[in-house]
């Protein structure tokens, strides 16, 4: 299925002409604590387009799962959204009724967790709970729900499906649990998968079978994804375009080619470089050192004036620190916030 | 905090009994003038009992009491039940089995039936012997019972503590370092399993309360010590007469049963790291 | 004896050697009086190897294939079921045992660990400092009024600074956990420290700090390393030779650019196969490897990887695979019907084609 790179599916994607499927405008949300109010995701505007992959880059604090989270208004207390507009299927995700919003969940909007042993319940048989949400969404009966869970199960690669819907969590292995959450996604034919670092609790070869399984289900389907990980070798592979953020905002959008090949903000840059590779023969430089990024990750109950980034970027100047770039696009498809790059700035209050 | 106030007050009034309270707890002179079961007045803020006691005095001369019951008694439990708790968790295998077993044992005696014979038992025993001399013998009997049969709790949650935290990296980090065993548990574990010990301490000290408040109401306390439990087997057979006897310890066993209880759920808040960022 | 892998000629200034490490867990039934063993989990099964002064041996593998049960075993956190490890001329695994108090105070001066999660390996209740004297106070090689002093060089060594050592662990970053985990294990002044997946718990931009300290450490302390990880970048920067494990076994042992660029056994193949690499042109093509790693309670007959192997021979079924030399002086593999000694061929990416 992928002979050249040049013909792979990346490539083939009309990504220009396609309506958004899925547009965030001005996503904030906090936490309020006791030393005051944490802004964990600050002013983020992106799109889904329909049958793409959007990948959502960042470390731990970047604020990337609260975004995917908020896409379907289930930001854990004591965090909420304090504003923003998500746009979905010609409605505002922000002005429907907690009745409304559960029908979109699992129907319209699916997702798929980092630890497939916490999200799937350990008390009833994994049959049993997915035919559960098919029948709350869809309104069929049991047998016709175990059949279509039963034919998930065959699609997502588990084999002896009859067998395994009998059987409880406990009894599966992380690959499977994880295969099972990926056929929970898919019961009610999303437009959306927001998969919250799928991979990462799985050894490679494991991770490589998921991330397989999940091109294919997308091309079949043709669902939409936004894909959150901290893993740039997962996105390089499943992403069509990638937003990277850093402290709860947004550094840089664009096509993944573009992030790989012509990255523009520092941060960006630093994340490809900083990682030591597979195909490099360090042992011929025993002196060599990794190129690092200094400093410590953002607190975010006190981040950096100006720039979130600019206590930790080489490339950083003094206004950096006393106004906040804004994402300004530099290029078709590609945007950034970094005054360096031109990005248009507003100061520090 | 709620429960911290409530439990300081009862502590200063313990403290300064004999400067609080009006009259000496075995003064039944109320009996020349007022009577028994005498109404609240100015000089009987809460009446009389059913002897000529003044109730005010007789509450707060219990309190001392109550306090001793319950910290005694905890302190009693508590040793037992970190040390059989503790080596079970820490050595495990079959010696945990058994100390387990052993534990379950003492959770499913009866207790309160045990204690009210062995307090009656000894009660009789000791009659005419130099035992008898000693002050609040009988309390301190119940006193002993309680934490001998309230440890169990604290045993559970101490192997449960002990359990978790041998695993922990740190704890193997000593290890690695070559840090005797006495090191680990003593420097290590007891200090970071302290946290929930303190919390079933603070329940348990309510508990302890309670429990002698009912062996005193049921007739068993210890004659010589004023206690509220005492207080009520006295008067409640006068409750529609003289409502005020009665409801005047019950309301300070609830007031001190109520701190301790809420101390401890102030304390397991106070200890969990989530809630203090 | 069988080669172990080890290079015979560099035998003498080999400084931690395991011989055949197994460390064999009873699954218990429990009944009402007494527990019947109904089989048995081979963590750790036969693993041989050395590692030789001022190197750096990765150690890779799934997880589940018994790395950190071989690391720890060697440390005896847990008793290991049989075999040896030395250290030096020393049997530490004996010392251990026996537990003579200043013989074992010894072997943990030589013998230190890194672990994995710095949010749990230090005490939530202690200082820094507190956390930095304890192996000073413990071993005693030093005056306690000297300790203030030796903290602080410690925590300049890795990169912290004096007044770090009156915090707490919940006030720093997990890059400067690690780092005060790298601090306490220098203490003593060890010779071998066992790292276990150090950095994999870490934030991508600090991964490489974490990575670089262990690199100059080892440069200016002269340290030996063995390397835990599942991340085989992370051991491709670091290591000079690389062991990788399945199911409990050592599959292939070899220098860190053969394993990486002529791996012989189609395990070692697969796990590099299988590495997402960070371009969106590479083209891994579609998965090698199918099905799972088997559980360690059952493991298949013969070599334990041929059910799962693209290049089983009926052989592979009946008889165990012996770990011996290849071609390369410092290559051994244990497989009967391995890759042929070729280098892989990667594309401009990097991915392997």
């Amino acid at each position: 299925m992928h002979s050249t790179p040049a013909l792979s599916s990346k490539a083939a994607l009309p990504a220009e002409e396609a309506p958004p499927l899925l547009k965030a405008e001005d996503l904030h949300v906090h936490f309020r604590t006791g030393a005051g109010i944490v802004r964990a995701v600050n002013g983020i505007d992106f799109t889904v387009r329909a049958k793409e992959t959007l990948g959502l880059v960042g470390e731990s604090g970047s604020g990337k799962t609260i975004t995917s989270l908020s896409l379907l208004r289930l930001v854990p207390r004591p965090a909420e959204i304090a504003g923003g507009r998500i746009h979905f299927n010609g409605r505002d995700l922000m002005t429907l009724s907690e009745r409304e919003m559960q029908a979109v969940r699992g129907k319209h909007i699916a997702m798929v967790f980092q630890n497939p042993a916490y999200s799937l319940n350990p008390i009833l048989s994994v049959g049993d709970q997915l035919s559960e949400i098919y029948v709350w969404h869809e309104k069929v009966s049991r047998q016709a729900a175990f059949d279509r869970v039963a034919e998930l199960f065959n699609l997502v690669g588990i084999t002896d499906a009859k067998t395994r819907l009998r059987q409880f969590p406990h009894e599966l292995s992380g690959g499977i649990k994880q295969r099972v959450c990926i056929a929970r996604a898919l019961l009610c034919n999303p437009a959306l998968i927001l998969a919250d670092e799928p991979t990462t609790n799985l050894d490679v070869t494991i991770q490589s079978q998921i991330l397989d399984l999940l091109d294919r289900l997308k091309h079949r389907f043709g669902t939409s994804m936004v894909l959150v990980t901290h893993d740039m070798g997962v996105v390089a592979r499943m992403a069509d375009r990638i937003a990277v953020m850093y402290a709860g905002r947004m550094c840089e959008i664009a096509d993944a080619r573009t992030i790989f090949h012509n990255p523009q903000h520092p941060y960006t840059r630093a994340l490809l470089t900083s990682l030591p590779r597979v195909d490099r023969r360090y042992s011929e430089t025993p002196g060599e050192r990794l190129p690092v990024i200094g400093g410590r990750p953002p607190n975010l109950a006190a981040p950096p004036s100006g720039c979130p980034f600019h206590d930790r970027c080489v490339e950083a100047e003094p206004a950096c620190q006393a106004f906040v770039p804004q994402m300004t696009e530099i290029g078709p498809g590609h945007a950034v916030s970094c005054l360096r790059r031109g990005s248009a700035g507003i100061p520090v209050q | 905090m709620l429960g911290l106030s409530l439990i300081v007050f009862v502590v200063v009034v313990a403290v300064a009994a004999p400067l609080l309270a009006p009259y000496d707890p075995n003064d039944q002179s109320a009996m020349l003038n007022f009577g028994a079961r005498a109404a609240p007045s100015l000089l009987h803020p809460f009446g009389t009992d059913r002897m000529g006691f003044d109730v005010l005095s007789r509450v707060i001369y219990g309190a001392p009491t109550a306090l001793a019951v319950g910290l005694g008694a905890m302190l009693v439990a508590s040793v037992i039940g970190v040390v059989i708790g503790g080596l079970s968790g820490y050595i495990g295998g079959l010696s945990d089995e058994l100390m387990m077993r052993f534990t379950e044992f003492f959770l499913v005696i009866p207790v309160f039936i045990v204690i009210l014979a062995v307090v009656r038992l000894f009660g009789i025993i000791v009659v005419g012997t130099w035992a008898e001399r000693i002050p609040h013998i009988n309390l301190m009997t119940i006193i002993v019972l309680l934490g001998l049969f309230g440890w169990p709790p604290i045993a559970r949650i101490t192997r449960a503590e002990f359990l978790r935290l041998k695993q922990m990296e740190f704890v193997e980090a000593a290890r690695c370092i070559g840090a005797t065993r006495r090191d680990i548990v003593v420097r290590h574990i007891l200090p970071n399993a302290m946290p929930s010990l303190v919390v079933i301490i603070a329940i348990g000290i309510g508990g302890a309360i309670l429990a002698e408040a009912m062996v005193s109401f049921l007739g068993f306390g210890d004659p010589k010590a004023v206690s509220w439990g005492q207080l009520l087997y006295f008067n409640y057979e006068s409750l529609k007469v003289a409502p005020w006897a009665s409801i005047a310890p019950s309301m300070a066993i609830f007031i001190t049963v109520l701190g301790f209880n809420l101390l401890a759920d102030g304390l397991s808040d106070a200890f969990n790291p989530r809630l203090k960022q | 004896m069988t080669l172990h892998g080890r290079d015979t000629a560099g035998a003498a200034d080999e400084i931690l050697r395991v011989d055949n490490l197994c460390k064999l867990y009873p699954v218990l039934r429990r009944g009402v009086f007494r527990s019947r063993q109904t089989g048995t989990i081979r963590a750790v099964d036969g693993v041989s190897f050395s590692v030789r002064r001022g190197e750096t041996l990765g150690l890779v593998g799934e997880s589940g294939c018994g790395k950190t049960t071989t690391a720890r075993a060697i440390l005896h956190l847990i008793e290991p079921t049989s075999g040896s490890v030395h250290l030096g001329s020393t049997d530490i695994s004996e010392v251990f045992r026996e537990g003579d108090r200043p013989r074992v105070l010894a072997a943990r001066r030589q013998l230190q660990y890194i672990f994995q999660d710095p949010y749990l390996s230090l005490n939530p209740r202690w200082t820094i400092a507190q956390t930095l004297t304890e192996p000073l106070r413990v071993h005693g090689q030093l005056p306690p009024d000297q300790w203030n002093k030796r903290v602080v060089e410690l925590l300049e060594l890795v990169g912290l600074e004096a007044y770090h050592a009156w915090r707490y662990p919940h006030e720093f970053s997990g890059g400067q956990r690690q780092r005060v985990g790298i601090a306490r294990a220098l203490a003593v002044e060890p010779d071998v420290v066992i790292c276990d997946e150090p950095v994999s718990s870490l934030d991508v931009s600090v991964r490489a700090q974490i990575l670089n300290l262990l690199a100059d450490l080892q440069a200016s302390l002269g340290l030996t390393y063995l390397y835990i990880s599942h991340d085989l970048s992370s051991v491709r920067f670091i290591s000079t030779r690389v062991a990788v494990m399945y199911l409990g076994q050592i599959v292939e042992i070899a220098d860190v650019d053969t394993l990486f660029e002529r791996p012989r056994h189609h395990y070692t193949y697969a796990l590099l196969k299988a590495i997402p690499v960070p371009d969106p042109d590479a083209d891994i093509g579609d998965t090698v490897l199918k099905g799972e790693v088997p559980s360690a309670m059952n493991v298949p007959s013969g070599c334990r990887f041929h059910p799962r192997c693209p290049a089983a021979l009926p052989i592979c079924a009946k008889v165990v695979p012996e770990l011996k030399q290849s071609s390369g002086a410092n290559h051994a593999v244990a497989c009967h019907n391995p890759r042929s000694d070729t280098a892989i061929v990667r594309n401009s990416t990097g991915a392997i084609a």
